[in-house]
């Protein structure tokens, strides 16, 4: 039934969607980062097996010991707390605290900035001016001052962050949902008879997702660090809760006494916010978002 | 069509004799944002334009570009909201102004744009793209796949090796045959073709146009097809409106249009056409200057800058679309001097009979 036969027909390798985690495999650096995310999450979430102590037992011989004295591996703490046991659970609510807010802030600042840009006019103009309210402020103060007028708290903390993280995502998500709605193919789905839904479901968000996941991924360092900085300045978890951002604030008084056990709540936040950013620099690679 | 497959075919209404489109009065303004202000200034994309498409025909548009010729499409296809005007399909209103359009309605009519790239979802494989507006009408999947795969080998490709391919994995020319598929996927009765081909080397445009009048005789279409390519016309269509300025200044049968242009634009457009004769090729551009800037208010004949024979009565008052003469009622021009109607009723000194 055909009239013609192809023109050429060149053989291209299978690829697309399908092909991103081989090319994500492919680059060291990354994998290596995401094995050791995944590496923090297991220790994590296995806190009770792996730790060795109870991180809430005191014991006052025990303060700010070195590291590898017995039954403190990794030190002691202001209250000869173990530093490792409290490192590992710490880890779960800094993991929390990282991920959580911008996974939250993904969805509401994504679903503000497609439904922006797709329905355009004056939606647009209510949606992102007020998103640009919360851009007149710099993000880390923003975080502080909705954390501090909340008052200290996990949950608290967790929505300032998300609060701090929905304006910058809703703008990507904007911007790349009015550059994809006047594309012929949303055109042409239009003409077909389909629905706004169907039309945002099928042809804008496969579409946008690439884009507001990167730069998703590479805010979940920002998270880390900021959701230390809260934690730090007493806005996070409430003592004697562990989380690496208030073992920081803590072992401050340790720096003169042992400044390596200080540290290393502190080379936490930074290892873990690296190996988040080399991660999602390999998710860009991977998804070919900057072609 | 002869797929096993297919949408409910869209029964015909007014019998062979009426048109299958009906434009009447399309007029589209655009507003040209000035710095520092509102639309202080606005210019007529498409401007009263009004014709007919018979049932089964091909009408060309042509025009150089920004003259109005996609505009047009896509005014008549509903995706630019018009501001006035209507749009009759087999006699019945395929949209009005602000009002939207039934799903039902919709399939009637279907587009192909001359962005092959563009105009196929980069996520989406090609089964799928061809798939989705049948299911939209309420075809199971499975049935839609079926359809998907008939089509795809009616438009030459093989269906096995491309179902599954994403886009950016077809050559221009293929992902075009994958737009009239789509197109034609929620079996619709009017097809309109914006420059389809233009983006498209000579052989595969070729092969291209050769599809698409196969797939006309097969499913019964009727094409509006725009291009600034007055050979493809030729060979496609069998009607030619020819567009400056957002107007229509001639319209007629193919080939009385070709033969005996009476536009001073057309006769210019025609003049510029590439020939395979190197002895009929023109040495001196056919037409000087440029188009008016958007926004110029002219009064009377919009060509009348670029014209050579204009007359007093050219900077008076705008000609209007009229028969050529009594002899040819079906070819149309918009101009004073060349239409001798006009020009008994325009008092152009010595020319009226």
């Amino acid at each position: 039934m055909s009239y013609l036969h192809a023109d050429g027909g060149a053989m291209i390798r299978a690829g697309g969607r399908h092909a991103a985690w081989p090319r994500f495999m492919k680059q060291k650096a990354a994998m290596a980062a995401l094995c050791f995310i995944a590496a923090i999450c297991v220790l994590a979430v296995g806190a009770d097996i792996f730790a060795p102590e109870d991180p809430y037992r005191t014991r006052v011989a025990m303060q700010f010991a070195d590291i590898g004295t017995t039954g403190r591996l990794f030190g002691g703490d202001e209250l000869g707390r173990d530093i490792l046991s409290r490192l590992l659970y710490g880890a779960r609510i800094s993991l929390v605290m990282a991920i959580v807010p911008v996974a939250v802030a993904l969805v509401i600042g994504g679903a503000l900035g497609v439904v922006a840009g797709y329905r355009g006019g004056i939606v647009n103009s209510i949606i992102m001016r007020c998103m640009d309210v919360f851009y007149a402020f710099p993000s880390v103060l923003l975080a502080v001052a909705i954390a501090g007028a909340l008052g200290p708290g996990i949950a608290n903390a967790i929505i300032a962050l998300i609060l701090m993280f929905i304006p910058p995502i809703a703008r990507i998500a904007e911007s790349v949902t009015t550059e994809i709605r006047d594309h012929d193919y949303v055109v042409a789905a239009r003409l077909s008879g389909a629905g706004t839904l169907l039309i945002v479901g099928t042809q804008i968000l496969p579409n946008v997702a690439g884009p507001i996941l990167v730069f998703s991924a590479s805010q979940i360092s920002v998270s880390i660090i900021t959701a230390s900085g809260l934690g730090f300045l007493g806005l996070g978890v409430t003592p004697p809760h562990a989380e690496w951002g208030s073992m920081l604030a803590a072992l401050r008084q340790a720096l003169y006494v042992n400044p390596v056990v200080a540290m290393l709540p502190g080379l936490m936040i930074f290892s873990v916010s690296v190996a988040f950013n080399v991660a999602a620099d390999g998710l860009v690679r991977a998804l070919g978002t900057k072609q | 069509m002869t797929v096993s497959s297919a949408l409910p075919k869209i029964p015909d209404r007014g019998g062979p004799a009426q048109p299958l489109l009906t434009v009447r009065g399309l007029t589209k303004s655009f507003g040209l944002r000035m710095p520092f202000g509102k639309y202080s200034q606005s210019f007529k994309a498409v401007r009263d334009i009004s014709f007919e498409v018979g049932k089964g025909t091909t009408l060309g548009i042509v025009g150089e570009s920004g003259c109005g010729k996609s505009t047009c499409a896509r005014l008549i296809a509903g995706i630019t909201a018009s501001d006035s005007g209507e749009v009759l399909l087999d006699g019945q209103e395929f949209w009005t102004p602000g009002a939207t359009i039934g799903r039902e309605m919709r399939r009637a009519l279907q587009m192909v744009f001359q962005d092959s790239s563009s105009s196929l979802n980069p996520k989406m494989t090609i089964g799928d793209t061809i798939a989705f507006g049948a299911k939209v009408h309420g075809m199971p999947r499975r049935e839609a796949e079926v359809l998907a795969q008939e089509l795809l080998s009616k438009v030459g490709l093989a269906p096995h090796e491309y179902l599954h391919r994403l886009p950016h994995q077809l050559s221009g020319g293929q992902r075009q045959r994958v737009n009239i598929a789509r197109a034609i996927a929620v079996g619709p009765r009017l097809l309109i073709l914006d420059e389809p081909v233009s983006a498209l080397d000579k052989a595969v445009e070729a092969q291209v146009l050769d599809l698409l009048l196969g797939l006309k005789k097969e499913a019964d279409l009727t094409y509006i097809f725009i291009s600034h390519d007055l050979n493809v016309i030729r060979f496609i269509a069998d009607e030619v409106a020819v567009m400056y300025l957002g107007e229509i200044v001639e319209m007629g049968p193919v080939a009385d249009v070709f033969s005996r242009p009476s536009h001073p634009y057309t006769q210019a457009l025609l003049a510029s056409r590439l020939s395979l004769d190197p002895a009929d090729r023109p040495t001196s551009a056919p037409l000087r200057g440029e188009p008016p800037a958007l926004g110029e208010k002219m009064a009377g004949c919009p060509f009348r800058t670029r014209c050579d024979r204009s007359a007093d009565v050219c900077a008076e008052r705008a000609p209007m679309l009229e028969s050529v003469s009594t002899m040819m009622p079906r070819h149309q021009v918009s101009c004073w001097i060349a239409n001798d109607g006009a020009a008994r009723r325009g008092q152009v000194g010595g020319k009226g009979v």
